[in-house]
């Protein structure tokens, strides 16, 4: 493998893997989860930063196991809500959050649980439902599940804060914050649904589809600065393009990976930067800043607004249908890349071979 | 091969007549003499739940087997009372977040036809529709259908086949197309060899809408205990296990030239395999599910496994048999957990795979290895360019995408 | 309880071919009354204790009752499912795949040696990773002493044996000379020689090398054997005597030694040539005494002289047979061919007390030098390492052309077997499953058959794992395979009455028969409670409600509903009529149905329902009074009927006349 990707192989296939990210610095740590084990684990790594290491030493630093700790189910999502506090969830319908131990704080770096909200999700006959996706805001956290309900909590209290028990009778497969008070859901059936959490009705403030064909809605972002564009894979590997402010008809629907797409990502710090992986095990890298900066270069940023035209190229479609480059990050490998996470200008994949990979040195 | 083991205490308490795996191998049916089907689950510990009891006869149960999981949760019984049933599991609401609804096993229907014991009971090929076929012991076979396959509680009699035979065992052939019309195969236990073949063949035509008796397989004259098809993986012949006098693998070709009605022999059938390794009366066959290795379990006490090498040719690889010298110490536990658990559900003890001793788990092991004095050089420096994946070059790929 | 029974398992050095193991099931009852097998999943079985019976047996407690009886849940197991193992599982897929891109050709290529050395690059990582792992204080994993051992012993074997082989049929044309590398595989699995000599190399850089270290010449002796003539000049010069006329005359002959490159330029004739004017020279230096002075010497260059005399002071320095046979042919026949390494081969395991002494490792470096592939992949095949090598091996020589032999014996390619076999040992597995595909795939029809019949078997367990075993059918093409799947996650949600997300697997499964089930099941609902209960889904069915003709009725129910709902009464009365004209309606809704049309009927605008439609609508009514009166206990059916049947005939009768005062509309 080339030099920009370095492979550590698990015994276990990982379904999800995120950055423990540090303000201004490289992040050293990151956290993997399985998936389909017959005991599952939530993996701490260590991951050195280049700036620490000699050129030499650095060829032969993989990802390392620093800490293990056995997991009840599947890892069905991980994420971040402070710098060293992560949630975590199961396919058994469970949702905790974690804490991160560094070595300052206990003799070696461990995780620690300091909240658990067991049976979130679970079916009336009792049988435990896997919960598929958590969205955050600030405090405020949002799961859903294959049962179709929706609960919400919030990081400082063990209770539920609230439940909308058939919030979708196909089960809720990705979810993410549009505003603090409205929450965008996708399902199996790629039924998109935005939810005015504010409004005591347990019903959707509107509905739209992914897709005319009934595909599956796979996972779910908004921009970073624009948070009325958002963007949602497919399981036909499509990429679909709305701008809410408008209306709630796609943008664009792009032809993107052959199989599901797993995740995507926009580039926290550059946004003109959007990542996909996929069931089929590619890794790409979707560059529009050239897009951006020819546009910026014709007319004012103001004046295009005036004009009606779209600086952001995401939401002209021409634009992104003839101009878009997209680069494969590594070769496609033979299984699932089910997860990702971006830090500055390196990202981390885990995938079904039961590998995790770190690329390193990111065009951006 | 090597094996890992769950024993369980199924609470019978008597000789377990039959066991049977749901499509998964998740659920567990046993039956009895006492009466009783149960039916145990495993979770996701691997540990085995007993989930539903139940008396599902006035006679000893012979025999119990799982529909296809598209047709839900469904068991058929047969027993010495001479009836056979289908079995649907219902599951209730729970009360409370996360607690279990009650489950419930009902009769769907009681078929009644036989006048004698019901000595087999078996779910057609899924893709035929929702069939069960019954045999008995004063020769009947009776084909029954669920036209409506979402309603178990109507069952019609589709066809009953006399073949004047007293009939221990049956089996759908699980292959058919338009060049294999739906099949299946009986057997008979009359211990008169005058009486000519104890395996018949029976095939249903398209077009007469029948089914009828279309060969009988040549040479095997003694009583005949049970029977089995192999699945199919794509070949053009059928594979037959025979448990009679000796163990007896077939093949079957169906031979294009003839014409059903002429009554010559529809199959050109040979025996691929023959063994009398168990030097008795064999009793069962199961084929695991590629049918590569046949199960056989004789009066002998034992188990053979038979495999087909390269060259296609059978042989025994493993035989399996009880030990009451070990039973203290290994089968000790469940024993005693049986004891204490005699309430309605029970569970194996879900000790872990790697919390148990450590040299159970080693001795086993059987090597042709020496234990090897390493003398090589393996660090990660002197890898010969091992790498998980083929190199990536840095950006390849670059490309444009249409709309769609 | 978790155990595993052990085995008495022969040796499988006895007979290999014919080794059956016997495993000992600990259950007094089987012992006493016999027992039966079952299979279950994929590579699960159950025992337990059986005595038959049958209808002339009484039905009446078996002898044993009362008694305890106990089913015993085997399920196969396999190194390859150890956690540090299954590393070597999933890397060498990768290589799997990337060999599977090849044709097939005899050609010595660099692709096929590259793919060939990624593999024992793998198998060595493993072999690291076991010794490592001790160590690893991070991970909760931990192995026994004597599993490492047992693991590492497999795959040293395993690794040792792919390399020579790699050298005979990988890496080599037929005719080339393999000399060079069989001193290459030599001195890599046998490195202690090298080692000493470069702890004496390592010290004072002075004569007198002998004195202090007192395996001085076995050093010496060793490198020459191995064809390290550097190493072995430059401990010479650090004898003692270095600057003696029979160590300089050793020196010159050392040096002047021809080496054999392959790339070296001279043809293998010119080479023998210079090697035989070479060897004849050492020969007539030993024979005329040159080096008599010098005890140990003199047995060097009597080596280097190929002296058949010297083959025993050869042996006493070598562990095995084939150390022996590099060294001897490195002096006497340095342009060996593949095909006659046989016979020397044989000499020198004669040395060594021929076949009777031979352990499986010998009987396969045997086989190798032989050319005996099929005995090679045999006897791999019954090592412990659940065919992993056997596998992998017999599939790349496919690839380098060398399986051609006896082929008229096979029904197929010889690695498809051993490809399949593999490939349901890892789809037995519960996370391992998705390697096992990739193996599978690459079996022709059989491998298909062996998916299609595998993949539906795949526990349940997430929706997510659902999706993706969905999806390697889907992709391979297996449309009844997929239908099959989703209709069991289809019933599956029947039975934790998620019906809504029934329906939905119901559409994926593409099961007209289900969607029927599934629609009455919530019509019949709606006529109990007046609501439905997946509302969100039955709105935006679209084209997929065409799948069964209830379904179709039940969307375009709901869309009544909904126009009525927003006001839009005039599309609702058409598509109300056009539901009752369509005969889509089930008998159990009509009443439902007809109820709907009553504020149609009451309503002020006279034009929603012509007298057409209102007959068409009191048609039904009547057929529907007709089934009523048959049947007892209609009593509030027929009252809601009278209700219904005077709405209609007081539209029909404000219709007629609309229409005849105002003719123009109905044209």
């Amino acid at each position: 493998m080339g030099d920009n990707v370095h492979g550590a192989f698990l015994s276990q296939k990982i379904g999800k893997v995120r950055w423990k990210t540090e303000f201004g610095v490289d992040a050293e740590t990151f956290v993997t989860g399985s998936w389909d084990n017959e005991e599952n684990q939530l993996i701490l790594w260590y991951y050195p930063p280049l700036s620490e290491l000699q050129e030499e030493e650095y060829l032969d630093a993989y990802p390392q196991v620093v800490y293990e700790q056995q997991f009840e189910g599947d890892v069905t999502e991980l994420k971040f809500v402070t710098n060293n506090k992560f949630l975590v969830s199961s396919s058994f319908g469970r949702v905790q959050l974690f804490d991160i131990l560094d070595r300052t704080q206990a003799a070696k770096a461990k995780l620690r649980e300091v909240i658990t909200w067991d049976t979130c999700h679970y079916f009336k006959t009792g049988e435990r439902s896997s919960c598929t996706g958590i969205a955050t805001f600030e405090e405020d956290v949002a799961t859903i599940g294959e049962d179709g309900r929706i609960n919400l909590l919030s990081l400082h209290s063990e209770r539920l804060v609230r439940v909308i028990d058939e919030a979708d009778t196909s089960s809720l497969r990705c979810t993410c914050f549009l505003k603090h008070n409205e929450l965008l859901t996708g399902n199996l059936r790629g039924h998109m649904k935005i939810w005015d959490l504010r409004s005591h009705e347990d019903k959707p403030e509107s509905t739209f589809m992914l897709s005319g064909d009934q595909i599956g809605a796979t996972c779910v972002i908004h921009h970073p600065t624009q948070r009325h564009l958002v963007l949602a894979g497919g399981e036909d590997g499509a990429l679909t393009v709305w701008d809410l402010r408008h209306n709630t008809f796609p943008v664009t629907v792009l032809t993107a990976h052959s199989q599901s797409v797993s995740e995507l990502q926009f580039h926290p710090d550059r946004p003109e930067h959007l990542f996909t992986c996929s069931a089929n095990g590619e890794i790409w890298h979707w560059n529009t800043s050239s897009i951006s900066r020819n546009s910026a270069i014709g007319s004012a940023s103001d004046m295009s607004v005036i004009a009606g035209i779209e600086d952001n190229p995401w939401l002209n479609p021409d634009v992104a249908k003839n101009r878009m480059e997209v680069y494969a990050l590594m070769p496609a490998i033979s299984q699932p890349i089910n997860s990702f996470d971006l830090n500055r200008t390196r990202l981390v994949c885990g995938c079904d071979n039961e590998a995790v990979y770190v690329i390193k040195n990111l065009m951006l | 091969m090597l094996f890992e083991a769950h024993s369980i205490n199924a609470e019978h308490k008597d000789l377990i007549h039959d066991v049977a795996y749901d499509f998964y191998g998740q659920r567990m049916a046993t039956c009895s003499s006492d009466q009783f089907v149960k039916v145990w689950d495993q979770d996701e510990h691997e540990t085995w739940n007993l989930t539903a009891t139940w008396k599902a006869h006035s006679g000893s149960v012979w025999k119990v087997t799982w529909a296809h999981p598209e047709f839900g949760q469904v068991l058929a019984t047969c027993s010495f009372d001479r009836t056979a049933a289908v079995w649907e599991e219902i599951v209730g609401e729970g009360t409370a977040p996360g607690e279990r609804g009650m489950r419930h096993w009902v009769r769907r229907t009681n078929l009644v036809d036989s006048r004698t014991s019901v000595t087999d009971v078996k779910f057609g090929p899924k893709a035929l529709g929702l069939l069960l076929a019954t045999c008995s012991a004063d020769g009947v076979i009776r084909i029954y259908e669920a036209p409506d396959v979402m309603n178990l509680s109507q069952w019609t009699l589709q066809h009953e086949l006399s073949s004047k035979l007293s009939l221990s065992c049956l089996t759908w052939n699980p292959s058919f197309s338009r060049q294999h019309p739906p099949m299946l195969a009986v057997g008979s236990d009359e211990a008169n060899q005058s009486l000519g073949s104890k395996v018949l063949i029976y095939e249903y035509n398209e077009n007469s809408r029948r089914w009828a008796k279309t060969d009988s397989v040549p040479g095997v004259t003694d009583a005949v205990h049970d029977i089995s098809f192999a699945p199919n993986l794509g070949r053009s012949f059928h594979m037959l296990a025979i448990a009679t006098k000796d163990v007896r693998i077939l093949t079957m070709k169906p031979r294009q030239d003839v014409v059903v009605q002429s009554g010559q022999p529809r199959f050109d059938i040979q025996t691929v395999a023959q063994f009398e390794d168990h030097y008795c009366t064999v009793w069962r066959v199961s084929w695991n599910v590629t049918g590569t290795i046949l199960a056989s379990s004789g009066d002998d006490g034992c188990v053979r496994l038979w495999k087909c090498n390269q060259m296609n040719s059978w042989k025994c690889v493993s035989v399996l048999k009880g030990d009451g010298t070990q039973a203290c110490t290994i089968s000790g536990a469940p024993t005693a957990q049986g004891t204490t658990s005699s309430a309605q559900t029970s569970s194996s003890a879900p000790s872990r795979k790697f919390a148990e001793s450590a040299i159970e788990k080693s001795a086993p092991l059987t090597s042709m290895w020496q234990p090897a004095v390493i003398k090589g050089r393996f660090t990660k420096r002197t890898w010969i360019g091992a790498e998980p994946a083929p190199p990536p070059s840095a950006i390849d790929k670059s490309k444009s995408y249409a709309r769609k | 309880m978790v155990k595993r029974f052990s085995s008495e398992g022969k040796d499988a050095k006895e007979d290999p071919s014919s080794s059956s193991q016997t495993i000992l099931i600990p259950d007094e009852l089987c012992e006493k009354a016999g027992l039966t097998l079952q299979w279950s999943g994929i590579g699960e079985l159950g025992i337990h204790a059986f005595k038959h019976v049958d209808k002339l047996s009484i039905d009446n407690p078996s002898e044993f009752a009362p008694t305890d009886t106990f089913v015993h849940n085997l399920r196969t197991d396999s190194i390859l499912f150890e956690p540090v193992i299954r590393k070597l599982v999933n890397e060498s897929n990768g290589t799997f795949l990337a060999v599977q891109k090849l044709t097939p050709s005899t050609s010595a290529r660099s692709e096929t040696l590259a793919l060939s050395r990624q593999y024992r690059s793998i198998v060595r990582a493993c072999i690291e990773n076991l010794q490592i792992s001790e160590l690893d204080k991070n991970t909760t994993y931990k192995l026994t002493p004597q599993q490492r051992q047992h693991y590492v012993a497999i795959f040293y074997n395993i690794e040792f044996i792919w390399h020579l082989c790699e050298i005979l049929f990988v890496d080599s044309v037929p005719g080339a000379v393999v000399l060079p590398h069989l001193l290459d595989w030599i001195r890599f699995h046998f490195p202690d020689t090298e080692r000493a000599a470069g702890q004496i190399l390592t010290g004072p850089l002075e004569t007198g090398a002998e004195l202090r270290n007192s395996d001085y010449w076995d050093v010496v002796i060793g490198l020459i054997m191995q064809g390290s003539l550097e190493p072995a000049r430059a401990l010479l010069r650090l004898h003692s005597n270095a600057d003696s006329e029979c160590f300089l005359q050793a020196e010159s002959l050392l040096k002047t030694l021809p080496v054999f490159k392959v790339y070296g330029g001279l043809s293998t004739a010119e080479f023998r040539t210079r090697w035989h004017t070479w060897q004849t020279n050492v020969s007539t230096k030993v024979e005329s005494g040159v080096f008599t002075s010098e005890k140990n010497l003199n047995t060097v260059m009597k080596i280097i002289s190929g002296d058949e005399s010297s083959v025993n002071d050869m042996k006493s320095h070598c562990e095995t047979w084939y150390q022996l046979l590099v060294a001897m042919l490195l002096y006497k026949e340095p342009t060996v061919k593949t095909f006659e390494l046989n016979r020397y081969a044989t000499s020198c395991m004669g040395y060594f007390g021929g076949p009777e002494r031979m352990k499986v490792l010998d009987e396969i470096i045997m086989d190798l030098f032989e050319c005996n592939i099929l005995e090679v992949i045999k006897k791999l095949h019954l090592s412990s390492d659940s065919g992993w090598a056997a596998t992998h091996l017999t599939n790349l020589l496919h690839y380098c052309g060398r399986l051609n032999i006896d082929s008229q014996a096979y029904d197929s390619r010889l690695d498809e077997n051993l490809l399949i076999e593999y490939g349901c040992l890892l789809m037995s597995h519960n996370s391992l499953w998705q390697v096992g595909v990739t193996y599978l795939d690459h079996c022709g029809p059989q491998g298909r058959a062996c998916l299609e019949l595998l993949l539906p078997r795949l526990k349940p367990g997430s929706e997510s794992r659902t999706l993706k075993i969905i999806q390697i059918a889907a992709e391979r093409d297996m449309p009844n395979t997929v239908n099959s799947i989703c209709k069991v996650q289809g019933m599956r949600c029947l039975q934790r009455k998620r019906i809504g997300q029934a329906l939905c697997w119901a559409l994926k499964s593409q099961d007209p028969g289900f969607a029927t089930h599934l629609a009455d099941k919530l019509l019949l609902e709606y006529t109990k409670g007046g609501t439905f209960n997946c509302l969100d889904l039955l709105d935006n069915l679209g084209s997929c409600m065409l799948i069964s003709d209830r379904l179709t009725f039940l969307g375009k129910y709901c869309e009544f509903q909904q126009l009525f709902r927003n006001g839009a009464t005039r599309e609702a009365a058409v598509l109300l009529t056009s539901l009752f004209t369509s005969k889509l309606c089930p008998k159990y809704f009509t009443l439902s149905l007809l109820m709907d049309s009553l504020p149609l009927l009451e309503s002020t605008d006279v034009t929603l329902l012509s007298a057409e439609d209102t007959s068409n609508l009191l048609s039904c009514l009547e057929e529907l009074a007709d089934d009523c009166a048959s049947s007892a206990n209609q009593a509030a059916v027929m009252d809601k009927i009278k209700l219904i049947r005077l709405a209609m005939n007081k539209n029909l009768a404000k219709s007629l006349i609309f229409e005849a005062c105002h003719p123009q509309i109905l044209d």
